[in-house]
């Protein structure tokens, strides 16, 4: 299920003096299989472009099409777009819950989103919304909830109850709950320690290699750096690169957007303009960073 | 849904922005009352014997008329759009349809004898003109006064509006009503707004994305939907209200200690002007009111219209 | 109760419906040192800074800053002397605006006007926030928020300092301002003592001297090197070890020696380059 972007623009308060361009004319292609990071500074426009993705933001101009799906604020271009489709098509583009269960989005601090009495029946919200009986839906948030490390002994507590790295993970177990081909996450680590970050990430890893589309919003270079095969860089609204993690830590100077370099690379930068003898440039993995370092400082004694 | 609820500040920059939060308190209050006094004359019998239709709403509609005039310069000047007034009018059909049913169709007059009819029932139940009219006055004056608040607060920061009231609670510590502790609230109040509408909007798309329809189905749909943005509201509210306490308390406050203040305000010469002119409107509007009871004065024969309605 | 220490925890146990949070826990801090709590969510750490602060009241043991014992007494004492930057940017901002949030101390200690005016001015510009005054919290980023708490802090003249967990909710940008921030400080006032609160291994690593806490109790106390010497330990409770060493590390099992005093990337990178 490709996702793509034609000239998606976003204007934030239109008719008035402070208004601001929160995205200017973004062309983008996901495609099958992405496990994709967005970096860029605060303000880039980050977030607004992935709630284009699933109608939460409708683009002032251009449009993001999922599938069938056309999102767009500009009622010509949506005409135009939808002329020759299905009645159903057309149905299907007034309300995007249906795009909404095919994109599931979780947002920055999750644990705030949960309402009810028991871990179980907020997971399952989702899916009743969706149009599931209860009896499915249970099945689903069971298995859900099985997938995110929450066992059956936590179903009837209050959410409210839970540890925090508990509770961000009921939550997007309420997401992922619907069955969504893309999972898209804002800042899904944020707050926690070096093994909640690494609980959360597996657990992305091991949904995208079950054929999901991955798409985290991330301050954290160590993480684009580890599980992302593509980066969108986003800045004042544009997006600027489009390359893979390798590419992007050695090519682009990532201090100019306010960035912060893995330590990894900052320091295979910091050797190379130190003028270290040996050829750091392909390396990518540890272990061969620090074969190499031995190597040439062997051979420099 | 938020926006039309508390006016949000506009970032223009017209003097009505600029002027001092205290005076454009006290004109709201000062219009607002001058919306209220009565203008009208009691009910006049003409030569037939019949009341005069119109009678006692004739001034109203006249001053409030005038009233609307000066509030839409007002709006003007202070670049309201005139869209946010509509769409802040919106929620207002509610009370229109109860008004309509409650003054047309549920109360009964006093003096029946002083009133149009329009139909009466067998059981001697009637409808009267009258009631249409009475209705149209109330609704005239809430949209004013909305009008008025609009323009309050889409021109002043919450901070200043605050900073204002505390002011006028000021007298009534004499009477040892705790106005510090009051006013700590109602500015930490507003301080948060912003913050809670953020946390709401976030929490209203978090729960879209979990295929919540905010706008679909009725009552019980709507309290369910409902309930999924108050409760993480509540929440969040708990959570920050827990920070903040700390947060104060490690900084020393103090609800009950002698506190100096940091904020002071200077009167500047726009400042005077509009409370000459603010001054000059409600002594004109308190004229009206007292030269209408009084004398029985018809305002629209200033106008050379007289005659029976 | 030595006066020669900032900071003296005794015994101090606290237990918070029935779970004991902490237990048992005791350290000193000296004046001018510069030091980190670390230990994994729900260590509780963030109850130590809490603690400290006299926001809560310790269920065992005794707590002396500057040599003053905590206890309801001493509890405007206490606020002269330490202050707390907390981990969410928004919920301390407590003013309207910049400079009302920086006042709102010097208020509740019935500080003058002009007095007012004149540090609020002083010392929004040692943190860098003078162009800022009339903003609201809105349109402030959550690294100038923080600036502003510290701000406030300064003005009150208190010498020691808490980070809990100060810079978790920032974006790097954000991070990067309050690190050099804190530096500067440190620079300028010797006498300042500092303790955060911190998931940032690299940040403990360039501290005085590391604290971790481990399922409520002290696990290690002592210089950076001491504390993150054994990787696999400290991988056991579920922390990291900064990047240098794990390079540092790395280097050594292959015979290259790396001097202690290099702790940063760039220091080592030179070294390597020599």
């Amino acid at each position: 299920m490709p996702i793509k972007g034609y000239n998606v623009k976003y204007i934030y308060n239109p008719k008035e003096p402070a208004r601001c361009t929160a995205l200017s004319d973004v062309s983008f292609e996901i495609e099958e299989k992405d496990f994709l990071c967005v970096v860029g500074k605060t303000g880039s426009g980050k977030s607004t472009l992935v709630q284009t993705l699933n109608a939460l933001i409708l683009p002032t101009d251009g449009y993001v099409q999922v599938d069938d799906f056309y999102v767009t604020e500009n009622k010509k271009l949506k005409k135009s777009l939808l002329k020759d489709k299905s009645k159903e098509i057309k149905k299907n583009n007034k309300r995007y819950t249906l795009l909404r269960k095919k994109i599931g989005l979780v947002f920055q601090f999750p644990e705030y989103q949960l309402f009810s009495m028991s871990v179980l029946d907020d997971v399952m919200f989702g899916p009743i919304n969706f149009g599931l009986s209860k009896e499915e839906a249970k099945e689903v948030a069971k298995k859900a909830l099985n997938d995110v490390g929450i066992n059956e002994s936590y179903y009837q507590q209050s959410p409210f109850e839970l540890s925090g790295g508990e509770k961000r993970r009921v939550a997007i177990a309420g997401i992922l709950a619907s069955n969504p081909d893309v999972l898209v996450l804002d800042e899904p680590t944020a707050g926690l320690d070096s093994k909640g970050k690494e609980m959360i990430m597996g657990l992305l890893n091991k949904l995208h290699d079950s054929g999901k589309i991955i798409i985290v919003i991330t301050h954290d270079m160590n993480i684009v750096m580890n599980y992302a095969k593509k980066v969108f860089v986003m800045s004042d609204g544009k997006l600027i690169k489009v390359s893979t993690p390798h590419e992007l830590f050695s090519e682009i100077d990532l201090a100019d957007l306010s960035l912060e370099e893995p330590a990894f690379y900052k320091f295979k930068k910091l050797l190379k303009y130190g003028g270290f003898a040996g050829n750091l440039d392909e390396i990518s993995e540890f272990n061969e960073l620090i074969e190499e370092i031995y190597r040439g400082y062997k051979h420099d004694k | 849904m938020t926006n039309s609820l508390f006016g949000k500040l506009t970032s223009y920059d017209t003097f009505i922005h600029r002027m001092d939060s205290r005076i454009k308190m006290f004109a709201l209050i000062a219009l607002m009352v001058c919306c209220f006094l009565p203008y009208g004359r009691s009910a006049i019998i003409n030569a037939d014997g019949i009341p005069e239709f119109f009678g006692y709403y004739a001034n109203q509609f006249l001053i409030l008329g005038f009233m609307a005039l000066i509030i839409l310069i007002i709006m003007i000047l202070a670049r309201v759009s005139f869209l946010s007034f509509l769409k802040s009018l919106a929620g207002l059909w509610f009370m229109i349809i109860f008004l309509l049913i409650f003054m047309v169709f549920v109360s009964q007059p006093v003096n029946p004898e002083l009133m149009h009819p329009i139909y009466e029932f067998s059981n001697g139940y009637t409808i009267y003109w009258d009631g249409f009219l009475q209705c149209a006055h109330v609704i005239l004056r809430i949209v004013l006064m909305l009008a008025l608040t609009l323009i309050l607060t889409s021109t002043t920061a919450p901070m200043d509006i605050t900073f204002a009231l505390e002011r006028y609670l000021t007298p009534l510590r004499l009477i040892k009503f705790p106005t510090q502790i009051i006013s700590m609230i109602i500015s930490l109040a507003l301080r948060f707004i912003p913050t809670l509408l953020e946390y709401a909007q976030r929490i209203m798309k978090a729960q879209k994305s979990r295929g919540v329809d905010y706008n679909k189905g009725f009552i019980r749909g709507k309290i369910k939907s409902i309930t999924t943005l108050i409760i993480p509201l509540l929440v969040s509210c708990f959570s920050i209200s827990d920070d903040l306490s700390f947060a104060m308390d490690a900084r020393g406050y103090d609800p009950y200690g002698k506190r100096s203040r940091y904020k002071t305000l200077t009167f500047r010469f726009v400042d005077g002007v509009s409370s000459f002119m603010l001054i000059l409107i409600l002594g004109g509007f308190i004229t009206l009111c007292v030269l209408a009871q009084s004398y029985q004065i018809n305002f629209w024969e200033v106008f050379g219209v007289s005659g029976t309605w | 109760m030595d006066k020669n220490f900032a900071i003296e925890v005794k015994n101090v146990s606290f237990s918070y419906e029935q779970d004991l949070t902490l237990e048992n826990i005791s350290f000193a801090i000296n004046k001018g040192e510069y030091v980190s709590i670390i230990g994994h969510n729900g260590s509780g750490k963030s109850t130590i800074a809490k603690l400290l602060c006299y926001l809560i009241e310790p269920s065992k043991g005794e707590i002396y800053v500057n040599g003053i014992l905590e206890n309801d007494k001493n509890i405007k004492d206490i606020r002269k002397t330490i202050g707390i930057v907390f981990q969410n940017p928004d919920n301390q901002f407590i003013g309207s605006t910049v400079e009302d949030d920086i006042a709102f101390g010097l208020e509740n200690r019935s500080i003058e006007h002009d007095k007012m005016v004149e540090l609020v001015k002083e010392y929004s510009k040692k943190v860098g926030m003078e162009r800022y005054l009339s903003k609201q919290p809105s349109d402030l980023s959550g690294g100038q928020k923080q600036r502003v708490a510290i701000a406030g802090i300064l003005a009150l003249g208190l010498k020691i300092i808490i980070f809990d967990e100060a810079t978790s909710m920032l974006d790097p940008e954000g991070v990067e301002e309050i690190k050099k921030l804190i530096f500067k400080m440190k620079e300028e006032d010797k006498d300042l003592t500092f303790m955060s609160i911190t998931h940032d291994m690299e940040e403990a690593y360039l501290s005085d001297r590391v604290l971790i806490i481990n399922h409520g109790k002290l696990f290690k106390d002592g210089t950076p090197s001491e504390v993150f010497k054994d990787e696999e330990e400290i991988k056991s409770i579920g922390l990291d070890i900064p990047f240098v060493l794990k390079i540092k590390n790395a280097l050594s099992k292959k015979g290259i020696e790396i001097p202690a005093e290099i702790k940063t990337i760039e220091e080592l990178s030179k070294f390597l380059c020599q």
